[in-house]
């Protein structure tokens, strides 16, 4: 109690609270801006941190963190183009309510949910780090991979509406995640055709802005005699959700994203995107929704942006008690600590045990800072959908350029997002979802190498198969899911195996 | 029919795939597959969804099959559009980026008012227009560069 009193007097002063505001500000524009995004935020701010106090720079760096995060939902829920891979999965329904007229209302869903998630995740913080660490840590290469092919075939599964399409998705995005050179020993030169350019593969942010943005421009390009949204919204200063999507009935829904969020959190290397996926996709199965998931429910928003500002939480707790980073973001903030001459690891709870709970505090201050400036920005955000096509678009154009370039300081990768574009364009207009293409881009490096460590370990295949642990349930279950999926939504084989059931549709039916 | 020669196209990838892992360096003390072993399951899986897909779009009678839409990305608004992109790379290549952003915005802006409302506007609009977006282009640039110390792409002129 004690520790939490020193702290709370450390953190609740004027200069703290300002630089958590202002990190929280410079996070939203980051996070917001399709190609800048949290990491370039952070490193940028590095040598400014360097200059504070350690409290100070800590509190100015977590601000940026939760602020990019939730600032992803921007131009996710107004333009259908995640500023962020966190918020890929808020695009499913919020842009399909931004095109019901309600984008405003989309967007104060999505900031509420992003405070309870990232709240829910420093309460997490504070009591549970050790303890989960410890779980976390017994997980094994095989263990990961597991969870990975866990992931990936729920969320094939559950997006879209043909299963197949959904799985050929999924592997063109593992497919385009082995370009460069191999996992583990970089001995090949895998799928380059020859270019040096993509020997180090292609970048996240270049496949984001290349399967999402590009279709999305091409797509609106070719409607700009139709109307724009319409979004009209009550003026008021503060927003935060209507009434009726705010009640008990998300209590379940918040609670389980936001354990979902920062268990995931807690894992190092799969970070908030595929927390939020597979939030969104145990959302469709549990928490039932009167709008329907895609259609612009706020059941979808709040699965997406609860759990993933609560892996910002769950992602700090390796750092601190183990000195593992949870994300690249984590990583930079680990390394501003380092520089600070904080020893971050099993020690630091008995050593430095009030910099835990100055930490804990400064992320919830900085998800609350997060909170109010969104909510106070949204009516300025929200005009965003009403700038005429023909200005909007052209602009985006120019940003994306210059995001492309920032990337890897070459103009290459514009080349590669407009041919990304291109295979986007015809997927996701031929009924191939994109999400499943993105988490396989996202986790397939992390999945041959952690499959690759598991055969150097146990051998072969059915080595790590017959060693009982959580990887192999969770590879029975994925095996399984793709198996039924297939089953139950073919339905010529379906009609075989459930004769009754088939009767009953061809009736209801007639 | 299109959808025909999309699966095959990609079968077609997923076997040129394949036989390039054969290439590919492994060593001799790897006992995890090496660096072809996992692209070899993914080739191989996307090889087989392909080809149920296409026996599917196969058995479907030719009147029930979706229009396969990849052409449209080629023809009128889309198609200039995706024109005028492939034409801002070009000039951000040769011009740099600041001279190709000002001519780029400037025309595609004034072409697509066009589109939409059928007019340039008066004189006036078009030169606010001019005004705001060169001034546009000009900010970004200064804080590409000057702020976050990006390298911007210069053109032959050195800008």
């Amino acid at each position: 109690m004690q520790d939490f009193l020193t702290a709370a007097v450390s953190i609740l002063t004027p200069e703290v609270l300002a630089l958590i505001f202002a990190g929280t500000f410079v996070g939203i524009i980051f996070g917001a801006i399709p190609g800048l995004n949290t990491p370039i935020a952070v490193a940028l701010l590095l040598p400014f941190a360097y200059k504070l106090e350690t409290i100070p720079a800590v509190a100015l760096l977590l601000g940026v963190y939760m602020g990019g995060i939730s600032g992803g939902l921007v131009s996710a829920i107004l333009l259908r183009i995640p500023g962020t891979a966190a918020a890929i999965a808020t695009t499913f329904d919020g842009y399909p309510m931004t095109r019901r007229g309600k984008a405003a209302e989309a967007l104060a869903i999505g900031t509420f949910g992003s405070f309870l998630g990232g709240a829910f995740s420093a309460i997490v913080l504070a009591f549970l780090a050790k303890p989960l660490t410890q779980i976390a840590l017994k997980f094994s290469p095989w263990d990961y991979f597991g969870l990975m092919l866990f992931a990936l075939s729920l969320v094939s599964v559950l997006v879209g509406k043909n299963v197949l399409k959904g799985y050929m998705s999924m592997l063109i995005g593992l497919l385009i995640s082995c370009m460069g050179l191999s996992a583990i020993d970089a001995m090949a030169k895998r799928f380059t055709m020859g270019m040096p350019q993509l020997q180090g593969g292609i970048s996240m942010v270049i496949l984001i802005i290349g399967i999402y943005a590009i279709p999305e421009i091409l797509s609106a390009a070719g409607k700009l005699n139709e109307d724009t949204t319409t979004a009209e919204f009550e003026k008021k200063r503060f927003y935060v959700p209507s009434k009726e999507n705010r009640g008990p009935r998300y209590w379940w829904l918040w609670l389980q994203s936001s354990i979902i969020g920062t268990f995931i959190g807690i894992l190092p290397g799969l970070g908030s995107s595929t927390g939020a996926m597979l939030s969104y996709s145990a959302a469709q199965k549990t928490v039932k929704s009167e709008v329907g998931y895609g259609n612009g429910c706020a059941e979808g928003i709040y699965a997406s942006e609860v759990a993933n500002n609560a892996v910002t939480g769950g992602a700090l707790i390796p750092m601190l008690s183990l000195g593992i980073p949870g994300d690249s973001v984590t990583a930079v903030i680990m390394a501003a600590l380092i520089l600070k001459g904080v020893q971050v690891g099993p020690l630091l709870f008995v050593t430095n045990a009030p910099l835990i709970y100055q930490i804990v505090l400064a992320t919830f201050f900085a998800n609350l800072a997060m909170f109010i400036i969104q909510s106070l920005g949204i009516p300025l955000f929200a005009k965003i959908v009403k700038v005429p096509r023909y200005i909007l678009l052209p602009l985006i154009v120019m940003c994306i350029a210059i995001g492309c370039v920032s990337v890897n300081n070459r103009l290459f990768d514009f080349a590669v997002v407009l041919v990304l574009g291109i295979l986007g364009y015809t997927l996701e207009k031929n009924g191939y979802p994109l999400p499943p293409l993105l988490l396989g881009f996202i986790l397939g490096k992390d999945m041959e190498t952690y499959l690759r460590r598991s055969l150097m370990t146990h051998g072969t295949f059915g080595a790590c198969m017959s060693n009982f642990s959580v990887g192999t349930v969770l590879v029975v279950v994925a095996a399984l899911i793709t198996v039924a999926a297939l089953v139950m939504k073919n339905e010529v084989i379906a009609n075989k195996l459930f004769p009754k059931r088939a009767a009953k549709k061809a009736a209801q039916g007639k | 029919m299109g959808e025909i020669f999309f699966l095959v196209f990609l079968m077609a990838v997923c076997g040129l795939g394949f036989n390039e892992s054969f290439s590919w360096r492994i060593l001799k003390s790897d006992t995890s597959g090496g660096a072809a072993f996992w692209p070899r399951i993914i080739l191989v899986a996307l090889f087989v969804c392909c080809a149920i897909r296409l026996i599917t779009v196969l058995m479907e009678k030719k009147d029930e099959r979706k229009k396969f839409v990849f052409l449209d990305l080629f023809y009128g608004h889309r198609g200039a559009f995706l024109l005028s992109l492939v034409l801002y790379y070009i000039g951000i290549k040769y011009l740099g980026y600041l001279i190709a952003t000002v001519v780029y915005l400037n025309i595609i802006v004034n072409v697509m008012y066009k589109f939409t409302t059928g007019s340039f506007g008066t004189a006036k609009n078009i030169i606010v227009r001019f005004v705001c977006l060169t001034a546009a282009s000009f900010a970004v640039y200064y804080f590409f560069g000057q702020v976050l110390h990006i390298m911007v792409p210069a053109g032959i002129f050195g800008i």
